[in-house]
């Protein structure tokens, strides 16, 4: 490399970079950039090969952060050499912002790129490899995690892969440091690989055709046709100012005569010869040695015999529950199942076999639902029935209503009563101070015995039951089968990762959003999201109000909240159409959850929840105390008993609920389930209240990351639509339960 | 991987990614819970997990390792 830089790049003719690309801008020389796979570890070379310090700053025009900093003399690597950490990608035909912004950086021209590889996962690598190889960009490949995949009973042969390439290719371990001594001394022999993905006739014929007119740039012209032909829209405001206007026309013309002969999109097509390619080679330079086969060699008859006997016992305890036939609900009937369903836990605990079954079953179309139909029955019965039905009467009734609320009422009395006059506070004041406390909107009474009385033990319950969940392996069968019924919607299968999210936590699943392709895309995931998917804690506690509930109420709830999400998903697709992206997902086999893992993770949860909901409620409470002290609260109620009482039939009182709700949904749900324990709603009237909460916008933080990605115009819209749309469908299920003669 | 090193890294759940705690950081950027916010973010799919408190770290040191667990 001449300029700045130390590396010699040989000449051009030899298959590497020419330094000199004649435009006069000598400052780009001596930049290299990391690409690859996101997390694969490109910050951890990144950091190994540049030290400590680091620019940090958005890309311009963007959000997404870039890395950069000179590089440490390592091997040939010299120490005048910038290097760039660019978002990670899957593709350099981008679909993300994150993918754009390292497509520009590629674009604008650098020297050589260090490619960062997960070696566990070699095909998804290899088509950045060949959008590499037909850019023209002299690459090295480093294959990460070689350990790991190892682990998995990978063996990569990397000197066929480096013929195969035509690069170097390094093995690395990058968090130990293995390997980057020598991708220092590789960096040297970087090349452009030869490596060529074998496009179809009329592909190959159209690239030739655009080629031509694409040629001078930085980036390699088969590249750049490629992109164009995969009608990559990113592309056009950069073409504009560098390529002749009949040329672009012409561009234009090639790329829709090919469509004209493809059946699919040119891009697609192009993609799948990419995949077809990465595929091949990965086969040709990977042995496998499996410690599965045996397993799966082995009969799995008995085992299957099993589960399926015990998805059958777990159905028959629903419909007992469910009244649907009288003979089910026989204490002898009810026994069999649970001994049946223990004795499928019992071998899932025991036997591997048990185990593959169980996973091949839970993300099989069909019947993965009916596992997952499954899976909730028996968190509901836990959370809902077990620790809903005596933990929480026992908190609440015997613990903060018996013992502590008339403990700090009195202190708090006796204080005053000492305290308020030696520091000459009027009785008017102590009366507010008292009622903040312990009054009926005290932070004592409402927020501690919410938080502490009601939430925490069921969810606890709840997050018990979910870190099993999490550690069984369940959660990527959870998202496959759910992608199933999202393509069926007719969204794209990205959307599937944030609405699984937004299980956890709405307002990150929010963030996670950015992943979708386009701003509509982003939008409609995110109203989705606002509009119908409980966090964990608001599932938690709904679980619990089921608990107490008649069995068709979770039904209802769950139909009614799952058939708004389609609806709402399908009549937006049909507003925006466009290309549907595949969910790549490794699916990790079924574990035997630990105990450690489940206490540690079951902690970690809790300890966060109090931390994090608990001053939120407190906070929540003490707004409500000065709404009804300034007599805002009566006139909130007023305003709103045409919906609450007229609409969803439910006491005005209600309105509180809806309004704490605003600040975290478990604490709006905590009231409807304290309405509920105090008789002033009927199951019916808490079906409704939960239905019509859970459709709410989720939390005012939800509400800023709304704003903040969105911008305030389509937060406040969203919210004009979803408030009103949610009393519409809780007045809906009202009408409808009370005409089938529910009460 | 050193095992010191392997020992602190947080396997998500979701999809199996391995990542340190900084790395699950990375998700507090541009978000308003961030300095209240304890939970961590997978680099590659987003799910997200309560981060190592000292509660649990201390808890880590009395529960059995889960390193060796013979599954399928």
């Amino acid at each position: 490399m001449k300029g700045n830089g130390e590396i010699l790049w040989p000449d051009a003719a030899d298959g590497q970079r020419p330094a000199d690309t004649g435009n006069g801008d000598r400052t780009r020389f001596g930049r290299l950039a990391l690409v690859g796979n996101p997390n694969v570890g490109k910050s951890v070379i990144f950091g190994a090969l540049t030290g400590t310090y680091a620019t940090v700053s958005n890309y311009p025009g963007t959000t997404v952060e870039v890395s950069r900093a000179p590089a440490r003399a390592t091997g040939r690597l010299g120490a005048g050499i910038e290097l760039i950490d660019t978002p990670g990608v899957n593709s350099l035909t981008p679909s993300s912002e994150d993918e754009r912004v390292t497509r520009d950086i590629l674009l604008t021209g650098v020297d050589g790129v260090i490619q960062v590889a997960d070696a566990k996962n070699l095909p998804r690598a290899l088509i950045v490899s060949l959008q590499l190889a037909e850019a023209g960009i002299p690459f090295v490949l480093v294959l990460n995690m070689m350990d790991e995949a190892a682990d998995r009973g990978l063996h990569i042969d990397t000197a066929k892969l480096s013929a195969a390439l035509g690069v170097p290719v390094l093995p690395t371990i990058a968090v130990s440091g293995r390997g980057l001594r020598e991708l220092g001394e590789a960096l040297g022999e970087a090349r452009v690989s030869h490596y060529r993905a074998p496009y179809s006739v009329a592909a190959e014929r159209a690239l030739t055709q655009i080629e031509p007119l694409l040629s001078g740039f930085e980036i390699g012209a088969r590249g750049l046709a490629s992109m164009c032909l995969a009608g990559d829209q990113t592309l056009g405001p950069w073409l504009a100012p560098r390529v002749a206007a009949p040329a672009l026309d012409t561009i234009e013309g090639v790329c829709r005569d090919l469509q004209a002969q493809l059946r699919g999109p040119a891009g697609y097509q192009l993609n799948r010869a990419r995949v077809h390619a990465a595929q091949q080679l990965t086969q040709l330079v990977t042995r496998v040695v499996t410690h599965q086969s045996p397993l799966l060699a082995a009969g799995t008859g008995p085992w299957t015999a099993i589960a399926l006997s015990a998805l059958a016992a777990c159905l028959i305890l629903l419909a007992g529950d469910l009244h649907l036939l009288p003979f089910l609900e026989h204490p002898a009937v009810r026994a069999v199942g649970w001994l049946t369903i223990g004795a499928a836990l019992v071998a899932a605990d025991r036997r591997a076999e048990m185990r593959v079954v169980i996973g091949r079953y839970a993300s099989q179309p069909g019947i993965g639902f009916a596992v997952l139909l499954v899976v909730l029955y028996v968190i509901y019965q836990f959370v809902g029935v077990l620790a809903a039905g005596t933990a929480v009467e026992f908190l609440e009734e015997r613990v903060f209503a018996g013992w502590i609320n008339p403990l700090v009422t009195g202190a708090v009395d006796s204080a005053l009563a000492a305290a308020a006059p030696a520091a000459g506070i009027g009785a008017a004041v102590a009366h507010l101070l008292r009622d903040a406390l312990v009054g009926p909107y005290g932070m004592v009474t409402i927020a501690l015995t919410y938080a502490l009385a009601i939430i925490l033990p069921i969810v606890t319950a709840f997050f018990l039951v979910f870190s099993i969940l999490e550690d069984s392996g369940y959660l990527p069968r959870l998202a496959v089968i759910v992608n199933r019924s999202f393509r069926a919607m007719g969204l794209s299968g990205k959307a599937v990762l944030p609405m699984i999210l937004g299980l956890g936590c709405d307002t990150m699943a929010t963030l996670t959003a950015r992943i979708m392709e386009t701003r509509k895309e982003r939008i409609l995931v995110t109203l989705l999201l606002a509009l119908g998917v409980p966090c964990s804690a608001q599932l938690g506690v709904i679980l619990g109000l089921f608990g107490a509930l008649p069995a068709w109420a979770p039904l209802v709830w769950g139909g009614v909240v799952i058939g708004v999400l389609f609806l709402v998903g399908f009549l937006a697709s049909q507003l925006l159409p466009g290309e549907r992206s595949d969910l790549i997902l490794e699916v990790p086999p079924i574990r035997r959850p630990q105990l450690s893992n489940i206490v540690l993770k079951t902690m970690a949860r809790l300890e966060w929840y109090v931390k994090e909901a608990v001053p939120v409620f407190i906070l929540g409470t003490f707004v409500l105390f000065v709404l009804d002290a300034t007599g805002v609260l009566t006139r909130i109620v007023s305003a709103s008993e045409p919906a609450i009482v007229g609409l969803l039939s439910l006491p005005a009182k209600a309105a509180e609920a809806f309004l704490i709700g605003f600040f975290r949904r478990d604490y709006g749900s905590a009231g409807i389930y304290a309405l509920f324990q105090q008789g002033q709603l009927a199951p019916v009237q808490a079906v409704v209240a939960l239905i019509t909460i859970t459709l709410f916008v989720p939390c005012v933080a939800n509400f800023f990351v709304i704003v903040k990605e969105h911008g305030l115009a389509i937060a406040v819209a969203m919210s004009a639509f979803i408030f009103p749309f949610a009393v519409v469908v809780g007045s809906v299920v009202n009408l409808s339960l009370r005409a089938v003669g529910l009460e | 991987m050193t095992s010191s090193a392997a020992d602190n890294l947080i396997t998500c759940p979701l999809c199996g990614e391995r990542y340190s705690e900084a790395e699950g950081q990375s998700c507090h950027q541009g978000c308003p819970l961030q300095r209240q916010c304890s939970l961590l973010g997978c680099p590659r799919c987003g799910y997200e997990v309560p981060g190592p408190t000292r509660l649990t770290r201390w808890l880590k040191r009395w529960l059995p390792s889960t390193e060796g667990r013979g599954d399928a």
